[in-house]
């Protein structure tokens, strides 16, 4: 059985009419291209705009998070797990923790055909995955309890196999990768 | 059977790993809070407001192109697509209060849309510019006319559902002059 039918069977999720909701969480399903559309507009040219796409999805999963802790306790383990097997369901693409240290709050993910970057294949300067990194963030953040953040260090977009996203603290994220930080998370801090 | 239960028996839902398609066009499921508070930051400023309703709206050219393709035999079947498409998608409960596919016209009502829901009550302005968009980009394609959307009525701003109309800019602006200034600058 696959992870979709086992969360309709368990009605984690459900479909009703114009509205659907995985563990009492409203999502929508937008289509990938349009998205990466919107993006390309803003990516290369509107810093402000991106961090604000990347804390935003950030703050909403750190929310829902919070929602799904105190309806069904799941364990670090079980979260971490989910919240992969989660983001390939929702289309987000292969995604796969490459590292996973609770003790000190770090990890890689690595997703293989990510959609926004695939569809921005070549059309980009830089990292383009601002959605699927706040959503990681958040995740992190709730699964961690301990707020952490996401640079996106190799993308699809620039001809890697795979996007890689490292999630650490804040200050080991600058001293690590300034000049990706500077273009993916300063603006959080003078926003 | 549900549009979904149809869909799901004729195959044309997919989930791959990593990868969700419906109708053979790849989408993806995010949170509608985000949406929801990403529109509230973009409120803001008018000039992101244009970008997402103008980029959307070309961004679903190839997905509403490809449906037409494949699915839409008439224009009355992709009409009823789309909107079975919108409610299977969360978009909220979708009806066509008026459609007149010769003139490329209509006024479409949204009940339960997720980001007005969202909003209801912090906005005192209509706030579904990512409905907008996609409307207005698919609607262009189906009826293979220019065709955009305003916003006259919203669950965010204490009305019941939210109402669409969709016409050419030129009609949009004459009709709804102070909604089309809201919506689109004084362009």
């Amino acid at each position: 059985m696959s992870f979709f039918e086992k969360l309709l069977l368990s009605k984690q999720l459900s479909f009703n009419l114009g509205d659907i909701e995985l563990l009492d969480q409203r999502l929508v399903i937008v289509s990938s291209e349009a998205f990466a559309n919107y993006i390309y507009s803003i990516n290369d040219s509107n810093e402000l705009a991106v961090s604000n796409l990347y804390q935003i999805a950030k703050k909403a999963m750190i929310q829902l998070g919070i929602n799904i802790g105190k309806k069904y306790s799941f364990s670090f383990g079980d979260y971490s797990t989910w919240f992969v097997e989660i983001a390939r369901l929702n289309g987000w693409g292969k995604a796969k923790w490459e590292l996973l240290d609770k003790k000190n709050f770090k990890g890689i993910i690595s997703i293989e055909d990510s959609p926004i970057s695939t569809a921005l294949k070549n059309k980009v300067k830089n990292p383009c995955d601002h959605i699927i990194r706040g959503l990681i963030a958040g995740g992190a953040t709730s699964s961690f309890k301990m707020d952490v953040e996401v640079i996106e260090t190799e993308c699809i977009a620039q001809g890697k196999e795979k996007c890689i996203f490292v999630i650490d603290t804040d200050s080991n994220l600058k001293s690590q990768f300034p000049d990706l930080y500077t273009k993916q998370l300063v603006y959080r801090r003078l926003g | 059977m549900s549009f979904l239960e149809k869909l799901m028996l004729s195959k044309q839902i997919k989930f791959e790993d990593g990868q969700t398609e419906i109708l053979k066009q790849r989408v993806i499921f995010v949170p509608s809070d985000f949406l929801g508070e990403y529109t509230f930051e973009i409120l803001r400023e008018p000039e992101l407001v244009k970008l997402i309703y103008f980029t959307l709206k070309q961004g679903v050219n190839n997905f509403g192109e490809q449906i037409m393709r494949t699915y839409g035999s008439t224009i009355t079947d992709y009409s009823k697509l789309l909107r079975d498409l919108s409610d299977l998608a969360g978009w909220g409960k979708t009806t066509y209060e008026s459609l007149n596919i010769e003139q490329g016209s209509a006024t479409l009502i949204i009940e339960n849309s997720p980001v007005s829901s969202y909003l209801k009550g912090r906005v005192n302005l209509p706030c579904d510019h990512i409905s907008r968009g996609v409307i207005a980009g698919i609607a262009s394609i189906a009826l293979k006319k220019d065709l955009d959307v305003l916003e006259i009525e919203c669950i965010a701003t204490g009305n019941k559902a939210c109402k669409m109309v969709l016409d050419s800019k030129d009609k949009l602006k004459s009709n709804f002059p102070r909604f089309y200034k809201m919506q689109f600058g004084s362009e």
